[in-house]
């Protein structure tokens, strides 16, 4: 083993030609190792400079149903990076697409911002940026995955919960975890074929999230509070 | 979370006037009466304004109007928008067409009607078309909205496009007076009015209902006039067709108020 | 022209018309129809604008997001922070790091932070400022110093640090200047675990070191490293692996569902104040059942086991769950199955169990657990590594000499009567406390510098080291217990988050009691406001400082913060500050100072490290990966070179009149750091601390074994009364990130949280706002027994399943009237326009006022409420922790 302070240090092994070649970029996340920390959604939102009050990703904190009702959850909500992706067919200027790798990205010079990929979203994830006027979502970090590096939310979690992985290599071992642990989509009955897949995600929170990931006036998290809210809307 | 606002509210309510009256005011057109001809014309004229008014509410709407032209050079053919655009174009073209093509109508005593010819009649079957389009497809692009239950409803798609004609025949009827209201005016109101009022008491049975939608929509909107056009005779049409254009403002607001809530 | 004919016309034109924008319009629709696959995405588009990694660079530096210290890099383009990641060369995080290290590039970039230095205009407190210069600044404090020192009064220099990580250069600045002055807050926090550490192990471990890598079974009291917790990130990421990967559980008990309580196998709500009598229990059980360690108990434990049993014989489960309301079966079932995983098990209590009346014995009784199941020093157990610098001490074996470069300015004279003494400062102490002190044994009278440093109240606030009691320093002196001449805040915020903290404000406000206040900060906060200059600070993004920690891999590591980019406007770190003021204080200050520059400095400090000063910057950490782990510490025999000079006394091994190391089997092992080398489960220090201040005899405190007693005030809780209790996020670090604009978004409202049973019971539903009303506590304690009302305040409520329904709980971070637009919640720009200034290259528009969506202006909740003003100052006795969670209160619906 070379000696520490010879050996190159790791953050400069960046560049294109650490670029990990996907067919199908997915975020695993494992709700059994997250402790609710926020890592990932400030890294998020540190990494492309995101208005306050508009998420590409957030963790939600649930109260869980009875025997467990002391505990909460906690529920990191992303683009889902959908195989078969509502936002792109709604967009009537062609500005969402898919990169060879099958990730979800807006191309902003395409964008008017008629918000009908916000409205097409089941999981909310997609906001419109009030300062560029465009549509804008999770792109799993183009800008970092191409040089190497895997993207800042998953960079981020200091318990593995999120990972980045090829879900179309089966030889993946993030990917053969996934199998092995029944990781399921989130809303799977919507039919949108999300890439990023959950483990040990209960159905009993796809009600409790509402969208997801923007915030609504209904969320019931005890964080994040908005305004003096409405108990009828809850 | 509230993508849709007032703008889309008020250019569905817009929409679906433009497109009721001009298809409505296409067939007074051919009707052979000069009155309704003119009427007809009216019509259609008003439904050139509402679309008009509609696409500077849907422009205005946009995150970034200054690149509204995008929706028109660029195209995807699974989004119920970028149909639609098309559409309302064509729609707007087409009614500025019959529009122009019918001047010089009526009005003046003069009972004859302008020949229609050939290209006319063209120009008149793609605006009919163009408006049933119009009718239709504000409900293709809720349904896109899979953020929104309440809009995949499958009974959104005939509601929207009832309310449409409701409003079509409301505005028509408001912008000239039909000598025989019982033989060609009132089985639309009385048979748009029990169609209406059985899809809405439909959906909102289900999600969403709240003591104004049932008050606003089905009561002051459907079901009193439909009752005044039961009972009435022609006159109090301009009551009848301002409660139901109330009724049409309602629903597209609930529609979208209630559908990015539920 | 005939009308026919204009029709024709304008019909030719509006046929055109539709012809062309049916055509333009269906162009693109039709392409898209044919095309065979959607057109190819421009990436340089895609990542136009974003951070690129290939250009920017990365600097390794310890983060200073809170108290833990993570290493991390920074990434740096253009000039400016963009983003933290962790360092994956630091042992203990292995790479990790939690949200607050954006917080770092949050409080270096936000509007209001403070650029030049600003000296007050009109009265103290009413907040109008002017700018001067740092020559102007510095050139009037050290005029108001420089007597003081030359007048022989040196003491009347107060220098009071929220936050201090220089490891050691403030304490040479106030060395040098001669004032014993150096108070800090760590009463605030965790003397009242530090305390039963030292008292188990020894100076040297007033922390321990969880093997939580290899553990099995961990029983929490209270701690809640998933959130916070001093060490909190080294533990979470090797938590949750141990728990899901090695089938590792863990057991909670807690009074609300914090993130640890969530992810725990088992959690139990308990009633504040009562961990110690499951521990307690536990221990009954496992000596009941025959479960301990008896060879490691006999070995190191320096009481009788028969001993133990006997002062346990009444704490029996049933007994426990009495007092508690945990269950006495799963008390039962807990102590087996912790006992039947030992040695790969360990206890956890930071801070829960500790901050009550009784805290400090419910610790000891949580310390005994893991000597009596032996799982001290062993694999997954209760271990002990090295944290303190790396200047030779107990741990650090072999390891390179680190220490502040020389020369090093001698320690002020202690207080007192004599030889040696400084008798000057002494005669002025009220004449009880010089009578009290005057009986002091030698130990202690070696080690008194007055009441603000060394209360006499408080032995064991100082008898290890100066942990100090600093919540009782601005009544001391209001009641004029030490006169202060030139008063300097360091990252305080006293005003805000201090119990009582009207109090400090008052004190501070008073000119005859503080006639000059300097804050050094690097934001307005509530403290800066009642100063009469700012000096504006470098942010731990632009400074030096030295790192070394406890590390949770088990071999020690060192650490260097470094500056990423150059300090903003005119901000200077606190080095360069107070180098500037000790040179014109001069006197001989200034030989303490001589270095050239602050690198230079803290090269010299790491010259011993057997790697260049360039590769120890470019890596950010150095250890030794050859080493062995730091498992059973104490059994280590002692080399030749460390037995030369000794000799054996009993069974001690003795070097200078002090025990270096102990008998073991007839080989001399090094033993615990403490005066007999065995782990002190009975330590006389308690009842003779008890004697010396005139502590009654049968109070919880004064025992030497762990014993248990209620918590005074809880003793007769009425049905109306309530536990009032704060608490911490993950998102947020003491009251020192209400500011940091992301972390503000996610929590900026700190809500009564309560059961929503004991909401029925008040008759409050989610939403209403109540009234907290919180009494003083009773016991030998502040103002104790003092009857009525403290203090209360108002705010709304949430409930939480999880809540113990006797509790109610709000955090305090959040509340803030100063600390800009984010920090109090408001749309519209707060704090000094002079000291912040045009230009800076500084201003966020991310952070505007206007993007405040939560503030009530743009229709939001607001921000949180101050609670600590309703809070009582309430010191434990002979130790002096703050009983934060001991508060009983009344709700009120409003």
């Amino acid at each position: 083993m070379p000696e520490p302070q010879r050996s190159p240090v790791p953050w400069e092994n960046v560049g294109p030609q650490f670029k990990k070649p996907f067919k199908q970029a997915a975020i695993l996340v494992d709700l059994q190792r997250c402790t609710g920390c926020h890592s990932c959604s400030v890294s998020c939102k540190t990494e492309h400079e995101v208005p306050l009050g508009d998420f590409r990703m957030r963790v939600r904190y649930l109260e869980r149903p009875a025997p467990q009702q002391a505990q909460l959850s906690f529920v990191p909500m992303l683009c889902m990076h959908c195989q078969d992706a509502p936002c792109m067919k709604a967009c009537p200027t062609s500005a969402i697409g898919r990169l060879d790798d099958g990730r979800v990205v807006v191309e902003e010079d395409k964008c008017c911002g008629n918000k009908a990929c916000v409205a097409a979203c089941p999981y909310g994830a997609i906001f419109i940026n009030d300062d560029t006027g465009k549509a804008e979502k999770c792109d799993l970090c183009t800008h970092r995955t191409e040089v190497g590096l895997d993207p800042a939310c998953v960079s981020s979690c200091p318990t593995e919960a999120l990972r980045f992985h090829d879900l179309a290599d089966e030889s993946d071992e993030v990917t053969a975890m996934a199998r092995r642990q029944n990781a399921a989509a989130w809303k799977g009955d919507e039919g949108t074929a999300p890439s990023v897949l959950y483990i040990d995600h209960e159905k009993w929170m796809e009600d409790k999230v509402n969208l997801g990931v923007q915030i609504s006036e209904r969320d019931g998290d005890p964080i994040y509070e908005q305004d003096n809210f409405d108990r009828k809307k809850r | 979370m509230a993508p849709f606002g007032l703008q889309i509210v008020a250019y569905l309510f817009l929409a679906g006037i433009a497109a009721g009256a001009a298809l409505f005011g296409s067939l007074a057109l051919t009707s052979g009466h000069p009155a309704a001809f003119a009427g007809g014309r009216r019509a259609v004229g008003v439904a050139i304004l509402a679309a008009l008014a509609g696409c500077a509410f849907l422009i205005l709407d946009l995150a970034s109007p200054e690149d509204f032209l995008l929706v028109l050079t660029n195209a995807n053919t699974g989004s119920a928008i970028s149909w639609g655009v098309r559409i309302l174009v064509i729609f707007t073209l087409s009614a500025i067409y019959v529009w122009v093509a019918t001047r010089g109508s009526g009005g003046g005593g003069d009972k004859t009607a302008p020949t229609l010819g050939g290209g006319d009649t063209i120009a008149l079957w793609l605006l009919r078309a163009a408006a049933l389009g119009m009718a239709i497809y504000p409900a293709f692009v809720l349904r896109q909205g899979e953020a929104f239950p309440l809009w995949q409803n499958p009974l959104l798609v005939p509601l929207v496009a009832v309310s449409a004609f409701h409003a079509g025949v409301a505005t028509v009827s408001l912008l000239t007076p039909c000598p025989d209201y019982k033989r060609r005016v009132r089985p639309a109101e009385v048979t748009l009015g029990i169609v209406q009022l059985v899809i809405l008491v439909g959906l909102l049975s289900g999600e969403g209902a709240s003591p104004l939608a049932w008050g606003a929509i089905v009561l002051i909107g459907t079901l009193v006039p439909l009752c005044l056009a039961v009972a009435g005779s022609g006159s109090g049409a301009a009551a009848r067709a301002t409660l139901v254009l109330l009724g049409v403002l309602s629903l597209r607001y609930w529609l979208i108020a209630a559908g990015q809530t539920a | 022209m005939s009308e026919i004919k204009r029709r024709d016309l304008l019909k030719i034109g509006a046929g055109a018309a539709l012809a062309a924008g049916a055509g333009a319009a269906a162009i693109p629709l039709v392409r898209r129809l044919a095309d065979s696959a959607p057109p190819a995405i421009d990436i340089k588009k895609l990542v136009a604008g974003k951070l690129d990694y290939t250009r920017a660079k990365a600097v390794p530096t310890i983060c200073f997001g809170c108290t833990t210290h993570c290493g991390v890099i920074g990434w740096v383009q253009d000039g400016r922070v963009r983003k933290i990641e962790g360092n994956p060369l630091d042992p203990n995080t292995q790479g990790n790091i939690c949200s607050k290290a954006q917080g770092m590039i949050s409080y270096t970039y936000y509007p209001e932070r403070l650029m030049h230095p600003i000296k007050r205009v009109g009265k103290r407190g009413e907040g109008k400022w002017k700018r001067i210069s740092w020559d102007e600044a510095l050139s009037e404090i050290a005029d108001r110093m420089r007597p003081l020192r030359e007048g022989g009064v040196p003491e009347e220099f107060v220098f009071h640090y929220g936050r201090d990580k220089t490891k050691g250069y403030t304490k040479r600045f106030t060395n040098a200047f001669g004032t014993p002055h150096r108070l800090n807050r760590r009463s605030i926090c965790s003397s009242n675990r530090r305390a039963p550490l030292m008292s188990f192990y020894g100076r040297e471990f007033e922390w321990e070191t969880q093997d939580f890598e290899n553990t099995k079974y961990i029983v929490n009291f209270g701690g809640n490293p998933m959130e916070a917790y001093q060490g909190g990130l080294y533990m979470m990421h090797r938590i949750q692996k141990a728990r899901v990967d090695g089938g590792a559980k863990m057991v909670t008990f807690e009074i609300r569902p914090s993130a640890t309580a969530s992810v725990s196998e088992d959690y139990f709500p308990i009633m504040p104040g009562t961990d110690g009598a499951v521990a307690f229990a536990m221990i009954h059980v496992i000596l009941r059942e025959g479960l301990q360690d008896e060879e490691f108990w006999n070995r190191w434990s320096n009481l009788p086991l028969e001993k133990l049993r006997e002062s346990v014989k009444d704490y029996t489960p049933g007994w426990a769950e009495e007092q508690s309301g945990v269950p006495a079966a799963d008390i039962e079932r807990i102590a087996v199955e912790f006992a039947q995983a030992a040695p790969a098990c360990c206890t956890m209590s930071n801070r829960g169990s500790a901050k009550h009346y009784n805290g400090v014995q419910a610790d000891r009784a949580i310390r005994t657990l893991d000597v009596l199941v032996g799982n001290v020093g062993k694999p997954g157990g209760f271990c002990l590594s090295s944290l303190r610098g790396w200047a030779g001490r107990y741990g650090q074996e072999g390891l390179p000499k680190l220490s502040q470069p020389g020369p090093k300015p001698p320690n002020p004279k202690p207080w007192g009567i004599g030889e040696g003494y400084d008798e000057e400062a002494f005669k002025k102490l009220p004449d009880f406390v010089q009578e009290r002190v005057n009986n002091f044994p030698e130990k202690w009278k070696k080690k008194y510098f007055g009441e603000l440093a060394t209360p006499s109240e408080y032995p064991l606030a100082w008898h290890w080291y100066q942990m100090r009691v600093g919540q009782l320093v601005y009544p001391y002196i209001k009641e004029g217990r030490q006169k202060v001449s030139v008063y300097m805040s360091f990252t305080l915020g006293a005003s805000y988050g201090y119990p009582e903290a009207n109090v400090a404000r008052e004190v501070l406000q008073d000119e005859s009691l503080i006639p000059f206040h300097v804050a050094i900060d690097i934001g307005y906060g509530e403290q800066a406001a009642l100063a009469d200059i700012v000096l504006p600070e470098a942010t731990s993004l632009e400074r030096w400082d030295h790192h070394s920690t406890n590390n949770y891999g088990l071999v020690p590591y060192t650490g260097v913060r470094q500056p990423l980019v150059e300090p903003a406007g005119e901000t200077k770190s606190v080095q360069a500050i107070l180098q500037d003021l000790a040179k014109r204080i001069g006197g001989g200050m200034e030989e303490y100072f001589a270095f050239e520059s602050e690198e230079a400095f803290y090269k010299e400090w790491y010259k011993n490290l057997p790697v260049s000063w360039e590769d120890f910057k470019r890596r950010g950490i150095w250890y030794d990966e050859g080493r062995e782990k730091d498992y059973e510490l104490y059994e280590r025999p002692l080399t030749d070179a460390e037995l030369e000079g000794t000799a054996v006394e009993g069974d001690l091994v003795m070097k200078g009149g002090k025990a270096v190391g102990i008998m073991m089997d007839g080989k001399a092992v090094r033993g615990f750091p403490t005066p007999n080398r065995v782990i002190n489960v009975y330590d006389e220090i308690w009842p003779e601390a008890a004697k010396a201040v005139g502590l009654p005899a049968d109070d919880v405190n004064a025992s030497p074994i762990a014993v248990y007693d209620t918590v005074p005030e809880h003793r007769d809780l009425g049905e109306d009364d309530y536990i009032f209790s704060t608490f911490k996020w993950n998102v947020h670090t003491q009251g020192r990130s209400g500011h940091w604009k992301y972390h503000a978004e996610i929590v900026h409202t700190n809500p009564v949280f309560m059961h929503p049973e004991t909401g029925e019971t008040l008759g409050v539903q989610e939403g209403d706002s109540v009234r907290v009303s919180v009494y003083r506590p009773k016991g030998h304690t502040y103002r104790g027994g003092e009857d009525g009302i403290m203090g209360s305040f108002e705010n709304h409520v949430r409930f939480l399943s999880g809540m113990h329904p006797k509790v109610v709980a709000c955090s305090h971070h959040v509340g803030h009237w100063e600390h800009g637009a984010v920090g109090a919640s408001k749309n519209e720009a707060t704090g000094p326009a002079e000291g912040t200034g045009p230009g800076a290259g500084n201003a966020d528009p991310q952070a505007a006022p206007e993007k405040i969506w939560w503030s009530k202006g743009r229709g939001g909740i607001g921000g949180g409420v101050a609670i600590n003003d309703a809070l009582p100052i309430n010191p434990c006795p002979l130790t002096g922790g703050q009983n934060w969670y001991d508060n009983v209160c009344k709700i009120e619906k409003l």
